[in-house]
């Protein structure tokens, strides 16, 4: 593998609250290689989007703050870098594709504009120029019409038209990075396959690395090589694609793919639900906090939180080997109502997010 | 049982009359666009002529893209939106032309499930009050009766009865689609319209809340209506399975049939668009990508609505619009897939395909 093109090195991020304070990234690391793509799953709360925030110096602060940790593009830490230096990485080096394409762009300038804008800012294009790069752009992600397309307005695309005219002001200065924070989660599952496959033909003929940030399991062996798994603002496993699928490390990655029915298999069994609710970020629990939704659970798990440790070039944070341990009812959870599918029947709701 | 021929449709196999039958059905919005001058009227066909029919203890499962219309149709089975033709019947009695006070009565054996258990329940409410709503509304039990009632339904869909006097707020989004649940179960409906119930949860969420409604299906003897964007998990809950592509149901098939054998192409677009959980597998599948996006529902065809974005479209295609035709296994399209071609199959490119 060639040198990693970011390294992200124990990052923290804190969010202070009302209710107090909260540690949304809590000492992450993992690194991108030239043209690889990185896939980040989780659930919401997870930190999977703070951390791509972060990496691209657009956490709000306050009431955020990066408490710790680096984040190294080429070998340059960019957290606390000045406004300018960072403003000349991003949308250039390091550009980012967000869920949904209206937060990212503006309503009241052309698609013409705000493709213009990032190549004269980045590459000191004329305005011709820009405008000529511009429809190129569009029309290799594939918008029909393109040169008289780009005189409308966001609003004047439907939500997959948007999302390519996104990733194309994305690409408009061949970024090494690529972050895509949920980008087709907004769409239809027809148009989610053309995204997939658009970005997938880009990056083979740009080069860009990609992060691919998703909650969609499907999507994830759809399009990465390796992936990160994270749970409650820490990354718990890491592996190659077909090896995560293959034999998952940690018991929260078992219990994700335990838990979705599949579409290529008939409906003969019972799904297994991860029981219990995400944990609360302001009152985490004590040890692993996987731990209180954890089958494999040992009284360790409870009192002491395990660290992220390297074998055989993957990562996982657990003290139980999943593949020999033995299941438990996840006991305090409390059986209330049918079958197993019970929420936290004995501690209270204020517990759940 | 007299369904316009047009609008035939796959009979479930048991003999008994269908619990609840759909003939025709349309609801369309009519629109007006534009300014004072070059003003423009037209109408969105949200639900264009759709017939179907629920079994007893059986799970109907409604997929297709945004837009296709599978809410409205709910909204039009349960008269929340007006329909604008067809008919509605629900256990041997037709419903969609009843008075505002029996449609009431018919809504205590027909209720619904949303999507957002936030912005379905009342944030004023107590989840004890929420939940015993329906029940005042219908005159169901005395005060005391109906606290014990609630209590008994919030055990039921495994909440803790004590959290009665809470609010929706205190409750994560799992815990408030059982709230949701808790709700519909109230006044003892014989169908619940489920639409998108799990699509807003978390993914380990999503499986608590999929086995609750398997165990309340057999404990309650319930029929449901599924609806669904997401086709792995229609997959998983239901017996027979309907495809609706703007307003029409293209395809209704039993759910094995369906994604094994599907055999409308757009059908099989979608099911191939679906990325599976499996990076082996996954490299392995074709990929017939769907070009072009779903169109707006206020244009009229006076062909199948899908040839446009067709890969096996003919000339006949674009002049005569495909009934859905079939008993088991039934289909709109003048040229469907051939019975034992699998999606993954090599059978499909098959003569006639013409492709952009």
């Amino acid at each position: 593998m060639s040198e990693p093109l970011l390294e992200i090195d124990d990052l923290q991020v804190q969010f202070d609250t009302e209710d107090g304070l909260v540690r949304a990234v809590d000492g992450v690391s993992f690194d991108v290689a030239p043209g690889e793509t990185l896939g980040i799953v989780g659930e919401s709360g997870s930190g999977k989007s703070v951390t791509s925030l972060a990496i691209m110096g657009l956490v709000p602060q306050p009431p955020g703050r990066i408490a710790g940790g680096q984040v190294r593009f080429a070998g340059r830490d960019l957290i606390g870098l000045p406004q300018a230096d960072m403003a000349a990485i991003r949308g250039n080096h390091i550009a980012m594709i967000f869920q949904d394409p209206m937060t990212a762009l503006n309503p009241f300038l052309t698609v013409a504009d705000q493709l213009c804008e990032v190549t004269q800012r980045h590459r000191g294009y004329t305005r011709r120029q820009a405008l000529d790069h511009a429809v190129d752009l569009l029309e290799q992600v594939g918008i029909p019409n393109a040169a008289r397309r780009i005189l409308d307005y966001p609003h004047q695309f439907s939500g997959g038209m948007r999302q390519r005219v996104m990733i194309a002001m994305a690409l408009s200065c061949q970024p090494q990075v690529l972050i895509a924070d949920e980008p087709t989660t907004a769409l239809d599952v027809t148009i989610q396959a053309q995204i997939l496959a658009l970005m997938k033909a880009l990056q083979a003929a740009v080069g860009t690395a990609i992060v691919l940030i998703t909650h969609d399991m499907g999507v994830i062996a759809n399009s990465c090589d390796r992936v990160c798994v994270m749970y409650a603002g820490r990354i718990v496993e890491e592996a190659p694609v077909d090896e995560l699928f293959a034999s998952p490390r940690h018991p929260y990655t078992l219990g994700l793919l335990e838990s979705i029915p599949r579409l290529d298999e008939a409906q003969a069994h019972r799904l297994t639900p991860i029981e219990g609710q995400p944990p609360d970020l302001m009152h985490p629990p004590k040890g692993c906090a996987f731990a209180p939704r954890c089958p494999f659970s040992i009284e360790r798990c409870h009192a002491e939180d395990p660290p992220l440790e390297e074998h055989e070039a993957r990562r996982h944070a657990c003290f139980v080997d999943v593949a020999t341990a033995a299941r438990h009812p996840v006991a305090e959870q409390g059986g209330h109502g049918p079958g197993s599918s019970s929420p936290q029947g004995s501690s209270s709701p204020e517990d759940a997010s | 049982m007299i369904a316009p021929e047009s609008a035939a449709i796959a009979v479930p196999e048991s003999a008994q009359p269908p619990l609840l039958e759909v003939r025709d059905l349309k609801v369309h919005f009519p629109f007006v666009r534009g300014h004072l001058f070059g003003r423009q009227r037209g109408v969105v066909r949200a639900v264009d002529g759709v017939s179907l029919q629920l079994a007893e203890g059986e799970t109907l499962g409604l997929v297709g893209e945004s837009g296709c219309g599978k809410s409205t149709l709910a909204r039009g089975i349960l008269r929340l939106v007006r329909p604008t033709a067809g008919e509605v019947w629900f256990a041997g009695r037709r419903i969609d032309n009843v008075s505002r006070a029996e449609m009431r009565q018919v809504r205590s054996g027909l209720q619904m499930i949303f999507q957002d258990p936030f912005a379905s329940l009342n944030p004023r409410m107590t989840v004890g009050r929420i939940v015993a709503e329906p029940m005042e509304v219908g005159g169901l039990y005395n005060r005391e009766h109906r606290r014990l009632e609630v209590m008994r339904l919030l055990e039921l869909v495994g909440l803790n009865p004590r959290f009665l006097n809470r609010y929706p707020h205190e409750f994560s989004g799992g815990q408030r689609q059982r709230i949701g649940i808790a709700r519909a179960l109230a006044v003892n409906p014989r169908v619940i319209l489920c639409d998108e119930p799990v699509s807003a949860l978390d993914v380990s969420i999503q499986a608590q809340i999929v086995n609750l409604l398997q165990d309340l299906q057999q404990q309650l003897g319930l029929s449901y209506i599924f609806i669904a964007h997401d086709l792995s998990v229609v997959r998983h809950i239901a017996d027979r399975v309907g495809v609706m592509y703007l307003g029409r149901l293209v395809e209704v098939a039993d759910s094995r049939e369906l994604y094994e054998q599907p055999r409308h192409p757009y059908t099989r677009a979608l099911l191939e668009s679906v990325p599976i959980p499996d990076p082996v597998r996954e490299r392995q599948r074709s990929h017939h990508l769907l070009g072009g996006e779903v169109p707006s529902p206020d244009r009229e065809y006076p062909g199948c609505q899908f040839a446009d974005r067709c890969p096996r479209r003919e000339e006949k295609c674009d002049r005569e619009s495909p009934g859905l035709e079939g008993e088991s296994h039934a289909v709109a399209c003048w040229y469907p897939l051939e019975e034992n071609a699998t999606h993954d199959g090599s059978t499909h490119d098959e003569a006639g395909g013409r492709r952009e």
